[in-house]
């Protein structure tokens, strides 16, 4: 109550020219890109709605004074949003160009899905989605979207923590790694049109957000088309079958709206070999406006599980004959299993207030709540070999160069050529090793005397199990001081507490399993406390569902405010913004690591963060056609969870040295707006520095998990932007995007090493040899043209031709020290294969797409509303190319020995070769 | 509302089919069944018979058809068979190379194991016959290289699991035979540590380096073998036992050593009560009294404390054997303590703590002793310590014996008398006037007293020596000739 009154006074203390009891027209023309007449086009301006008519005018009367969304909606385009100020009689907005939706929904779902095992995903960071919502604005946002993600390309090159999405108002961001959470919405595509997206440092109104873009989706039912549509799509990519059916009432009379929406997507086999999934998505929304107020309760989910593939070194790729060779799989019982099958169900539950506090002054509050969890299985073992197929001394690369046995090599060569069972996980080997496998475990569950016999499984399937809670309250104020000068402010407070853990999945034909150390060497600590896992439970005897290994919880609290002023003349625009962000973590370790006794057990000490943000921008026009604009902004930013810790499974242990990373940001550009021709181009410089980042992996030859924090990580991403599109006439219009960048170190960071299954640190302030390194992890070059034609009979075509260059791999740090070089001349070739970093090969891709749409009612009288069959066909790198990398890293361990490069071989995934998509859809209005 | 329920009703159909539908992607498993049989192959040599294609030095490769079947008698669950396994059929046994760490989850000890030879090869290490993957040149010297990790599966087939191995059972390590057993499952009865290498990690994991640790029997001293560890085995910083039992293993050749290799700790039968660290000190009285039988074993972790009173140095003592006394009150007592080597290093004076844990009491020809006394479990306290001589006649000694023997007496007065005259060597007959006794001085074989030869005088003021029994007859030995006072 306090807040509200609070908020009152707020606005008011700037509202300072309201204009009160006065009503005005707004009247337009409403024209798409060709300037063509856009008819039947629903406009709605402040829950008044009017339709096009023919020739495309509009007019909405009554409207009272105040600033308003102008929504435009009809199918076959684009939503279009824009403000609009109503401070006289009659607004007229002339000219308003809507867009036809070029890009069938088959895109949207054009992700390929890599997904890197549990280990692997801390080594490279999975940014691949983060462009997936950005609405289609200009043709660089549409590329970056859909035609440049296919080969994992980043905007500007930025790590999604750089990325906000706002759903009413609610943050998405996981303050665990600073990744989206984008799996909680998947499939929901048709109700999460209706969003906003920024790219770059410009002003928001609804976040300060971050550097890279942001976006802020509206779910609430009244901005859901009035309408039922069901659509089922056919598809050769991560799913095969697509079934959705989404319902919206609009606005209904007593001022109610509610929208549904479910979609399942499945495959029992997807385009990679072994992968599936299974995904079941709902959405209901209710809303209910009284007077200025609106109440709105969402509830989104997504509960998916998917069989997952994973990157691989190109020699098994060639041993396999295919680029889609997925290790995560085997036949049991002659039946593919995937052991890499990720789940996840973390429904997200949003009640929001908008309120209309005055004609220039709109606050909007939510609260959230997401509970749920997300996992991924994984073999998992003790006292037994690395049963993966990718274990390296599988390859005949090892058995020729370090067993120097080249007959054997070839045998070898033979063997995993011939037939897929060699290339994958042997289960039905693994049952029967279990199976046999009988021990004795004496003093069990720590009761002294306890003795227990039975088939102790060498092999289990484990399940990595994060719970996540999510408590989010947000408020976003915008007020218009005066016709220049308007504000915008939010709060924000966020907690996340986390659980994480391991569970016993499946015992693989085994008696049960046991709480030990898989790493904990005895042979080289010779003290049993170091095998537990957990000391308060020593010798625990496991069964399916059973949690061990680690399980901590992340306690994470950030709270903060942002306010901005934007200021409006005639020839010059400009803005000022601020953020203050208070962050702070802990973990409460529920086990007691027999290796770290003294500090995994109970509360860590909390670590606490303060940071700010400053930004600010201006654009000069011309005139009306020709803009300039150039924004800057510097920040300081909190290490994320995963990296203030040093080895979160096992300890309470803080990183070294743990500071903000700071980030100073610059942009500029020419845009040029004309009815037939929109081109933009930007320039941006972004240093980061001092950034902290924990690498983890797995070390075969000291059997332990390696934590690796860089310290003093800095790099410039620099670059250009450019987008092009023009009408060329008779319903043709061609397109053009590129981007520009480079991505490089800039500071030669300091490796702090720790090992997981001792307390010792292995290496300690050690140079990794960085500078003019590529950050990698996608291609730092990527161009595409495109031609489209629009037929007047409600069918297109488009065609598009994609350049992705300059892609290199993220390098491995440790390769790029003195030790690995050590002893070697500086002319040996050696030194420069150990050291170097090559960008892959240039590569195009061809996608095309078509569709069209039949308005039923107009032919047949049975359909009273108006009905349409819509189909969507899109077929993406029609010329099959099979070589584009989209993922991979360099796998972290190197041969110091032998110093052969290729004994640990980068491992890389590959993007599809031709994939289709059909989709048929019925559409009631 | 019941518009929206009427427009909503089909919409919710829809949902409910979809949920309907979830048995498309159904993903539960069979598991395989138990697989106890075994493959079908059929074999056509024996492990002797495969063996046998060895020429006698060099590698040769296999390229005949041929299939052998071993069940598993050492593996490396321990560790202790570092990427080598070793198969037995009724014939004999063989070492395989492999490149691989952990194998024994499936070629487990008592797992049938099917060998397809062809393109294997054939070599030996120490003489010891290996079947491997190929001829490593790597090092200049063609060697066996061990069986690629992709490549087992192809050459290995398991059957059978669980099957027992009789192993062959010696009593003496001198009956095994380097060609015909090696690679066996071999049982050792009788068999010890020797005193370098008992009580003492199986191999020195600091160092990194595997342990050699010999082992005698009870039968024929001068055979031995040699216990070899590799420090990467789970128990390789337990400590070897120290006293007598039963071993099994492995049997393997190099050249002409003989070599055990334990699978772990099980194969070991033989306790370690000379290990302690603290014992629990015993009068020489009491451990004299433990023997009513023929004989008896000193508890666990126990020792005795005294000083010696027999000479090395003049060798009037059997090498391995020295003579302890103890202060205890009333009277002092004494026992012959015989080392299983010969004692170089305690002299005459020296004060010991000598562990005889587990260690016999018995008589030899009558006198008492404690045997198979580890040397390295005795430590020496003090040394050039004196022991004061019990002034008596021969007539108490005669009647005392039983609580004198072993201690050191004082004589006065003795006449001294032998068939051969004049040297000590053998028997000498002492009469002090209250009775006659024997004085023994060794005078035979490789190590005779130093005094054997020397001329005794036919009179002494005073004679000092310690006293023994030699079948049930009391005797006097001197220790050195200051001992006589003419």
């Amino acid at each position: 109550m306090n807040k509200k009154i609070l908020l009152t006074v707020f606005c008011f203390l700037f509202l300072t020219k309201i204009i009160f009891g006065q009503n005005a027209i707004v009247k337009g023309l409403i024209k798409d890109e060709f300037n063509n007449p856009v008819a039947n086009a629903t406009v709605i301006i402040n829950e008044l709605t009017a339709t096009s008519q023919e020739n495309g005018a509009f007019e909405i009367q009554n409207v009272p004074f105040g600033n308003y969304s102008l929504v435009i909606k009809l199918d076959g385009y684009t939503d279009y949003t824009d403000q609009v100020e109503v401070n006289k009689p009659v607004v007229d907005l002339i000219s308003v160009t809507v867009h036809h939706n070029d890009q069938p929904k088959a895109n949207i779902e054009n992700i390929p899905t890599v997904s890197l095992s549990d280990d692997e995903v801390d080594a490279s960071s999975g940014n691949g989605a983060s462009s997936v919502l950005n609405a289609s604005r200009d043709a660089f946002q549409q590329a970056a979207m859909y035609k440049f993600s296919a080969a994992r390309f980043r905007i500007r090159g930025y790590e999604d923590e750089n990325f906000t999405t706002l759903i009413n108002g609610t943050p998405t961001t996981d303050l665990i790694n600073g990744r989206t959470m984008y799996q909680g919405w998947s499939g929901l595509n048709d109700v999460l049109r209706s969003r906003e997206s920024n790219i770059g440092l410009g002003a928001t109104d609804y976040t300060f957000g971050g550097i890279g873009a942001n976006y802020s989706i509206d779910t609430k039912a009244s901005t859901q088309r009035q309408q039922l549509q069901v659509g089922y799509a056919l598809s050769n990519r991560t799913y095969d079958n697509r079934l959705t059916a989404t319902y919206g009432t609009g606005i209904l009379p007593g001022g109610w709206a509610f929208s549904l929406s479910a979609s399942r997507r499945w495959a029992q086999e997807g385009y990679v070999a072994g992968t599936f999934t299974d995904d079941f998505s709902y959405f209901v929304s209710a809303e209910k406006i009284i007077g200025k107020h609106s109440i709105s309760l969402t509830r989104l989910a997504s509960e998916n599980i998917n069989g997952r593939s994973a990157p691989a070194v190109q020699e098994l790729y060639d041993l396999a004959g295919t680029h889609y060779y997925n290790p995560n799989w085997g036949y049991q019982n002659g039946k593919k299993r995937n052991a890499v099958v990720g789940r996840n169900s973390q429904p997200l539950t949003i009640l929001s207030h908008d309120w209309s506090i005055g004609k220039k002054c709109s606050l909007q509050s939510s609260i959230s709540y997401q509970y749920g969890k997300s996992s991924v299985t994984g073999l998992d073992w003790y006292n037994a070999p690395d049963p993966r197929p990718i274990y390296y001394r599988n390859l005949p690369s090892y058995v020729y160069n370090d067993l120097d046995d080249p007959e054997g090599a070839a045998m070898v060569t033979q063997l995993l050529s011939e037939t897929d069972k060699q290339r994958q996980i042997q289960w039905d080997l693994l049952y029967d090793i279990n199976r046999h496998s009988t021990d004795t475990i004496y003093n069990a569950d720590g009761i002294t005397g306890n003795t227990v016999m039975g088939k102790l499984a060498a092999y289990v399937v484990s399940e990595s199990i994060t719970e996540n809670q999510r408590f989010n309250f947000n408020s976003t104020l915008n007020s218009s001081i005066s016709d220049h000068v308007s504000l915008d402010a939010g709060i924000n407070y966020q907690k996340q507490q986390s659980n994480i853990y391991k569970k016993l999945n499946d015992l693989l034909g085994a008696d049960f399993f046991i709480d030990y150390n898989n790493f904990s060497d005895l042979s080289t600590s010779h003290d049993s406390t170091h095998l537990q896992n957990d000391l308060n439970q020593p010798n625990r005897i496991l069964q399916v569902g059973d949690r061990y290994g680690y399980d901590y919880t992340a306690d994470i609290k950030q709270y903060g405010g942002w306010a901005q002023g934007n200021f409006k003349f005639n020839s010059i625009d400009f803005f000022l913004a601020a953020q203050l962000t208070h962050t702070s973590f802990q973990r409460t370790g529920h086990t007691r690591n027999g290796v770290f006794p003294d500090d995994s057990y109970g509360k860590s000490q909390e670590k606490t963060f303060s940071n700010y943000a400053v930004k600010g921008g201006v654009t000069y026009k011309i005139n009306g056609r020709n803009y300039v604009f150039a924004n800057a902004e510097y920040l300081s930013r909190a290490p994320w969870f995963e990296d203030v810790f040093v080895s979160p499974r096992t300890r309470n242990a803080l990183s070294n040295d743990l500071v903000n990373q700071t980030v100073s940001s610059f942009e500029g550009g020419y845009l040029f707006r004309a009815p037939r021709t929109k081109a933009r181009i930007a320039f941006y410089e972004t240093q980061f520095n001092n950034d902290t980042r924990t690498i983890r992996f797995y070390n075969d030859d000291l059997h332990t998990f390696e934590n690796f924090t860089l310290t003093n990580i800095d790099k410039q991403h620099m670059g250009t932007e450019l987008s092009f599109e023009t009408s060329l006439g008779h319903g043709f219009s061609a397109n053009a995007a590129a981007s520009i960048s480079r991505f490089l170190y800039t500071s030669r960071p300091l490796a702090y090493g720790t090992e997981d299954n001792t307390d010792t640190v292995f290496t300690s302030n050690e140079t990794i040899y960085a500078k003019n390194y590529h950050v990698g992890g996608g291609p730092e070059a990527a161009y595409t043209v495109g031609l489209d034609y629009r037929a007047k009979r409600f069918w297109g075509f488009f065609i598009n031709l994609n350049c992705f260059d300059k892609n290199y791999l993220e390098f491995n740090p440790v390769r790029r020290t003195a030790a690995a070089v050590d002893q070697i001349s500086e002319n040996d070739p050696l030194r420069q294969q150990i050291l170097e970093q090559k960008p892959f090969k240039t590569e195009f891709t061809v996608d095309v797409s078509f569709n069209k749409s039949w308005r039923l009612n107009s032919r047949y009288r049975l359909f009273k509303r108006n009905t349409f069959i819509v189909l969507n066909v899109g077929v993406d790198n029609i010329t099959n190319n099979k070589n584009v990398i989209v993922g991979g890293y360099e796998q972290l361990r190197f041969d110091f020995l032998d110093k052969r490069v290729d004994k640990f071989a980068p491992r890389y995934a590959y993007g599809f070769g031709t994939s289709y998509f059909v989709s048929l859809s019925l559409r009631l209005n | 509302m019941k518009n929206i329920i009427k427009t909503i009703a089909p919409y919710l159909m829809l949902v409910i089919l979809a949920f309907t539908y979830s048995s498309c992607v159904k993903k539960e498993f069979d598991e395989p069944p138990v697989n106890g049989t075994d493959p079908a192959l059929t074999v056509n040599r024996t492990i002797k018979q495969l063996k046998a294609l060895w020429p006698g030095s060099g590698i040769v490769t296999i390229t005949d058809d041929i299939i052998i079947a071993g069940i598993v008698v050492g593996d490396d669950e321990s560790g202790n068979f570092y990427k080598s396994i070793v198969i037995q059929d009724s014939t004999a046994g063989i070492n395989i190379q492999l490149d691989a760490s952990g194998y024994w989850r499936n070629y487990k000890v008592g797992r049938r194991v099917f060998v397809k030879c062809k393109g294997l090869v054939l070599g030996d290490y120490g003489k010891q016959v290996q079947l491997g993957g190929y001829i490593d040149n790597s090092t200049g010297t063609p060697s066996v290289g061990r069986i690629p990790l992709a490549l087992i599966p192809h050459y290995l087939y398991g059957g059978v699991w669980d099957l027992p191995v009789t192993p062959l059972e010696v009593n003496s390590i001198s009956q095994l035979n380097l060609t015909a057993d090696q690679n066996k499952l071999v049982t050792i009865h009788g068999v010890y540590f020797v005193s370098s290498s008992s009580c003492l990690p199986w191999a020195d994991i600091a160092g990194q380096t595997s342990g050699n640790r010999v082992m005698q029997d009870t039968i024929n001293p001068s055979a031995s073998i040699t216990v070899r560890t590799s420090n990467f085995a789970t128990f390789a910083a337990s400590l070897t036992p120290s006293d007598t039992g039963t071993i099994t293993g492995v049997f393997q050749q190099y050249n002409s050593t003989y070599q055990l290799v334990i699978r772990d700790l099980n194969d070991v039968h033989i306790t370690s009560n000379k290990c302690c660290v603290n014992p629990t000190i015993l009068s020489i009285d009491s451990v004299r009294k433990m023997l009513t039988g023929t004989y008896a074993l000193a508890g666990n972790c126990t020792a005795i404390k005294g000083v010696v009173i027999s000479d090395k140095n003049n060798n009037n003592i059997t090498g391995k054997n020295i003579m302890l006394q103890d202060n205890s009150t009333p009277v002092p007592h004494g026992i012959i303590v015989r080392f299983t080597a010969t004692n170089t290093t305690f002299a005459l004076g020296d004060e010991l703590e000598i562990n005889i844990s587990g260690d016999t009491i018995s008589k030899y020809n009558g006198a008492m002793q404690i045997t198979y006394v580890d040397p390295s479990k005795t430590t020496r306290i003090a040394s050039g310590q004196s022991v004061t001589p019990r002034i008596t006649t021969i007539a108490d000694i005669n009647a005392n014996i039983g609580q004198w023997e072993s201690t050191l007496v004082k004589i006065s007065n003795v006449t001294l008398n032998s068939g051969t005259p004049g040297i000590y060597s053998g028997n000498v007959t002492l009469n002090d006037g209250t009775g006659t006794m024997t004085m023994y001085t060794i005078g035979t074989g490789s190590f005779p007293a130093t005094f054997a030869t020397d001329s005794f005088p036919t009179f002494a003021t005073s004679i000092i020596g310690y006293l023994s029994l030699y079948n049930s007859s009391p005797e006097l030995e001197i220790r050195n000739l200051t001992d006589v006072t003419p």
